[in-house]
């Protein structure tokens, strides 16, 4: 599929819904189902209304959102996409991932460096700004807590998986090399002195304070991402469903294809890929008492 | 006073002075000269080329004016005239536009240092492409230099994943077959708990072997192989285990399912077969 038939796909399916039909009532895809407690806060919404086609491109999909609850996609890794403002911004280099550490501060990952983007009114495209030289091409970047960045990258000598922290101490750029395995690392996401990793079909917990590694969780599918929310728990994606894992019972609440998943304060966003819409949970922060 | 008689060549008389013979040869050369000369001043002038040309044009038409040397001489000094005013007016004009250049370049340079002094920004010049801070190589030697805070490479730490898995495995490997044979999780489990009885090189060959119970399924040639082969399977598996665990292997792994039907019922019948075998063949 061509560049600008991926791009006429995307734009019609992104733009012809919300021309038509209120974004509340517009239907789920098909294989896409919710089960949210009925006498809560919980509530499940359209942020953008998906297509009924199914997106053919087998291409990856960068998706971040801000502190503000905005969405941004990285398209084909040369175009970063806002589809609510309806804004498409061309990228003069190709972008593996980008993150938003706080509201303004998005950091990007480009082949083997890591870095950021400038506008200029007289120039169309944004230009990438490398910062820092990382060992290897193949990797993503994970938003901390306080402001803290993990880039997670494979070594491709070695087949092993790297996690590394950046930080600021004394006003400094610091690198902290955190962890190091040959197991395959999907995600990992922060939460006071843990940090969790999803690794194959477990949830490990890597205890920073004992340098030790627990057994979090366990599941019968792959674990693609998970969202650390504080002390309540965590969320889980499957290459199907969602799940929270609290201090009860764990539990899954959402039957969805290929879904994405970012926590921004009380509201979860789910990218549903293969139809590019977004549908955002808020106040998941009661699904601590279930 | 005397009249003038007209005088003709009959009546003598005081004859009109004739004027002095100039030769048509001489005048030639003459304008030849003056040629040559307005082709000097041309020249001299830092003309161009265009106008010597023009200038050519005009000293080569002499020709065609045969004996009236006057009219051309005249036409001659017209055209170096008009030559000339243009080649001094295109000079000035070049002057000109040469100034303002200069001018501009200075005014240019001045702007570009007056930046750098108070930016210390890289100096952009339209031959150099332009040039980013140099990358920050602290990532890169931590990853050459530091061992990580916790080492998931240490052989406890992969051995304890690898356990997690398994039961993992386990928990899939029960499910499904509570599922096909509708037998109590308890008795499934305690069958295949054997495993934590014994090595693992007895418990990965014995779930690879429950992948190709379920692919042989319904094909009874399939089935036929896997029964000789799971023969083999308990003898590789009990090269590596102590005796103890051979006896435990023997009474839990095949000696502990139930004799029903469907899937296990095969699966312990080729367990039972092979162990028959094995006992004939000591």
């Amino acid at each position: 599929m061509n560049l600008w038939a991926f791009f006429t796909a995307v734009i019609a399916m992104l733009i012809l819904p919300l021309s038509t039909t209120k974004a509340r009532d517009y239907p789920l895809p098909p294989h896409t189902a919710f089960a949210l407690p009925k006498n809560s806060k919980v509530r499940a919404s359209w942020l953008v209304p998906s297509s009924e086609n199914q997106l053919t491109s087998r291409e990856a999909i960068i998706f971040a959102v801000s502190d503000a609850g905005e969405p941004w996609l990285g398209i084909r890794g040369r175009h970063l996409y806002n589809p609510l403002r309806r804004v498409i911004l061309p990228v003069d280099r190709e972008m593996q991932d980008f993150v938003f550490l706080r509201d303004r501060e998005f950091v990007v990952l480009s082949t083997n460096t890591l870095g950021f983007l400038i506008f200029k009114k007289e120039e169309p495209t944004l230009k990438f700004i490398p910062i820092l030289e990382l060992p290897s091409d193949e990797g993503k970047l994970f938003r901390g807590e306080q402001n803290r960045l993990y880039i997670l990258l494979k070594n491709k000598t070695n087949g092993e998986y790297e996690i590394y922290r950046l930080t600021e101490k004394g006003g400094r750029g610091v690198v902290e090399k955190i962890f190091a395995t040959k197991e395959s690392i999907n995600d990992l996401c922060e939460s006071g002195n843990y940090i969790y990793i999803a690794s194959g079909w477990l949830v490990l917990g890597l205890d920073l304070e004992r340098k030790s590694v627990f057994l979090h969780y366990k599941h019968k599918e792959p674990i693609r991402e998970i969202e650390c929310f504080g002390d309540f728990g965590i969320f889980y994606a499957t290459d199907r469903k969602i799940g929270f894992i609290g201090k009860k019972n764990p539990f899954e609440f959402a039957h969805v294809d290929s879904p994405q998943i970012i926590l921004r304060k009380n509201t979860l966003y789910i990218l549903l890929k293969k139809h590019l819409g977004i549908i955002k949970i808020d106040n998941v922060q009661e699904l601590k008492n279930y | 006073m005397t009249k003038c008689i007209p005088c003709g060549p009959s009546s003598p008389g005081q004859q009109r002075p004739s004027p002095p013979a100039t030769s048509p040869f001489s005048e030639e050369q003459r304008i030849t000269q003056k040629i040559e000369n307005m082709r000097k001043d041309l020249t001299a002038r830092g003309c161009t080329q265009k106008h010597l040309n023009f200038f050519e044009k005009t000293a080569r038409s002499m020709k065609d004016y045969g004996q009236d040397l006057k009219t051309f001489e005249l036409v001659l000094d017209a055209n170096f005239q008009t030559v000339v005013r243009d080649c001094e007016s295109k000079k000035k004009l070049m002057k000109i536009i040469e100034e303002e250049k200069r001018e501009k370049d200075r005014l240019m340079k001045a702007k570009v240092a007056l930046l750098h002094k108070i930016k210390k920004a890289p100096i952009y010049t339209s031959s150099i492409q332009v040039k980013y801070p140099p990358l920050n190589p602290s990532l890169m030697e931590v990853s050459k230099k530091d061992a990580p805070m916790i080492d998931g490479r240490d052989s406890r730490i992969l051995s304890k994943i690898a356990e997690w898995y398994k039961s993992g495995i386990k928990n899939v490997a029960i499910d499904w077959l509570t599922e096909k044979t509708n037998l109590p999780i308890d008795k499934i489990d305690k069958a295949l708990s054997v495993g934590s009885l014994i090595k693992e090189a007895v418990v990965e060959p014995v779930f690879s072997y429950l992948e190709e119970v379920k692919l042989s399924l319904g094909n009874s040639a399939q089935w036929e192989a896997l029964v000789i082969r799971s023969y083999e399977v308990v003898e590789e598996a009990e090269k590596s285990i102590s005796n103890e665990a051979k006896s435990t292997l023997a009474e839990e792994f095949i000696g502990g399912i139930p004799v029903v039907g469907g899937l296990l019922n095969k699966f312990y019948s080729a367990g039972r077969t092979s162990l028959e075998i094995w006992e004939e063949r000591k």
